[in-house]
């Protein structure tokens, strides 16, 4: 007898023993990461999307067994950390104000998060470092609003306020970052080792003084809607019911 | 059952540490009758130096040690030896660490019998007159009148050894600004030994490279290499200076410097108000100190 030409199906045995126990029914998102899980879903069928769920599936390993992935931590990050107060400084000389960074973390029932300035009662602030000049002249309205609506709409909910303004800075590059750069950028260009005026150039692209300080900030402003809550809220529901069927 | 003695060495004098049985006697088994005149120098360098004072005494006592081992004077204005406080922010404790001065470094080629002539100079403007492609090697000129006035532009050490070999090393004074930032944080915060004594340091970097690079290698200047900079522990050698700050930690000094610049500029009390919130959330010693202290004397003006 000849036999069936047709692939076996092998119902995989799952282990459903989780190292730790997360209940995922009251988790709370980061506001950062909120916009991965607003992301639109292509079909209909499957309300929370491709990207949703990797970005699901993240949270799901990091929390049940303790693993995050390095590569989240670039050296764009760790400009926009290290700069943090360079940034600030450089809203202080346009806008003449003082502000000083929040370091309370604020929550709901929803999510979760920073806001790097709260003026109570009225507005958020939010503050980010550009990288370059190339990355800081890519940003418009479109941009901004795509990568950090939500992370401010968050701020907005958590805070009890209408509006949020989102701020880009320009500011120098710290020099550890700049050498580590030109370490690695010598193995192409090796005459930044070698030369003295091919490392002033390079530098020279980190480096942001000569560039009058009012271009060096761009500001978004963004307001509060009840409507977006409720949005937030069904992903919410839907993205905590995927977290608690999911397994190795 | 046996109980744990816990000795707590923060609280104890340095003299009182030294002098605990054990203590003395691991010091005495190190150096046998230069033991009195070890335990002087260490008292008195610590009298001199208040944040010593407040040192892990372990520590101070290790790196006091590891100079004594290497028969070099710990006396800072000597110029042999250094021992610095270091303020470890991860344990919020100080500690001391050890550190090689060019003498030192000079001091322990000489010792080693292979060396003919060592010595380290700056080089002023207008003194390099060429360049060897072949050899490697820097023509000088050496100015003579009114030499003091012309502008450093580097450091050079030099070597020669009893089998004829010879060697120079020039780094320019910007190579040595940005090894300084590279390898030291306290320069990186505008303090410590490369602002203060830069000739000292620049000396000290050239003399250090040119020996791991080209000259023989004895035992102590192995040992010299290995605990320059380092804090001495049971544990060996923690390169405390060397570890790269987080952005994290560089955007808390810095906010922090922003903060303590806010208090001290406040002009009045309702200026000052502009920092309360920042200075609740801050639980930070310094910062509500300043604070603190900046509205009394601002309140005082009112009166």
């Amino acid at each position: 007898m000849r036999r069936s030409q047709k692939p076996m199906r092998i119902k995989r045995a799952v282990w459903k023993e989780k190292m730790n126990k997360v209940d995922f029914s009251n988790y709370k998102f980061r506001a950062s990461g909120l916009v991965n899980l607003m992301t639109n879903s292509r079909t209909k069928s499957d309300p929370l999307g491709e990207s949703t769920k990797t970005y699901l599936r993240d949270i799901f390993i990091k929390e049940v067994y303790g693993r995050e992935k390095l590569d989240i931590k670039t050296k764009y990050t760790d400009k926009g950390i290290a700069c943090e107060s360079d940034s600030l400084d450089l809203v202080q000389k346009v806008t003449k104000q003082t502000y000083f960074k929040n370091k309370s973390g604020l929550e709901n029932e929803w999510v979760k998060g920073t806001p790097d300035i709260i003026i109570p009662k009225d507005h958020i602030k939010d503050i980010k470092t550009s990288w370059d000049i190339w990355t800081f002249a890519k940003v418009d309205a479109k941009v901004a609003s795509d990568t950090y609506f939500y992370q401010l709409f968050a701020y907005m909910w958590l805070t009890e306020t209408e509006r949020a303004e989102l701020l880009y800075c320009l500011v120098n590059t710290p020099e550890e970052i700049i050498q580590g750069e030109a370490y690695r950028a010598s193995f192409q260009f090796p005459e930044i080792g070698e030369s003295d005026e091919a490392m002033a150039k390079f530098r020279k692209n980190y480096l942001f003084d000569d560039i009058p300080v009012k271009v060096r900030i761009k500001n978004f402003w963004f307001e509060y809607s009840e409507e977006e809550v409720e949005k937030v809220k069904n992903k919410v529901v839907l993205a905590r019911e995927y977290l608690a069927q999911l397994h190795l | 059952m046996t109980k744990a003695v816990v000795i707590k060495t923060k609280e104890l004098s340095i003299t009182d540490y030294i002098n605990q049985d054990a203590i003395y006697k691991n010091i005495q088994s190190v150096l046998k009758d230069r033991t009195p005149q070890f335990i002087t120098s260490v008292v008195s360098l610590t009298n001199a130096n208040a944040a010593l004072k407040e040192a892990d005494k372990k520590s101070l006592l290790g790196a006091c040690l590891t100079a004594a081992a290497l028969n070099l004077p710990i006396a800072q204005s000597l110029g042999f030896a250094f021992i610095i406080p270091y303020k470890d922010r991860k344990s919020n404790t100080t500690v001391a660490q050890f550190q090689m001065g060019y003498k030192g470094f000079i001091q322990l080629a000489m010792n080693s019998g292979k060396f003919k002539t060592m010595n380290v100079s700056d080089v002023k403007e207008g003194e390099i007159k060429g360049i060897d492609r072949l050899s490697g090697e820097i023509g000088f000129e050496w100015a003579d009148e009114g030499r003091d006035k012309l502008k450093t532009i580097g450091y050079v050490a030099y070597m020669k050894l009893i089998n004829g070999f010879e060697k120079s090393f020039y780094m320019t004074v910007e190579e040595l600004k940005e090894h300084g930032v590279r390898f030291s944080q306290t320069m990186k915060k505008g303090h410590g030994l490369w602002l203060d004594d830069f000739d000292s340091m620049a000396k000290k970097t050239v003399i250090k490279l040119l020996l791991s690079k080209y000259a023989p290698m004895t035992n102590e200047m192995a040992r010299a290499h290995e605990s320059d900079q380092a804090i001495i522990t049971d544990e060996g050698y923690k390169y405390i200076d060397n570890r790269k700050e987080t952005p994290e930690e560089i955007a808390n000094e810095k906010e922090k410097k922003r903060v303590l610049e806010f208090i001290e500029k406040a002009k009045d009390l309702k200026q000052l108000a502009n920092v309360q919130t920042a200075v609740q959330e801050w639980q930070d010693e310094e910062i509500s100190k300043a604070y603190e202290d900046k509205a009394g004397s601002l309140e005082g003006e009112n009166e």
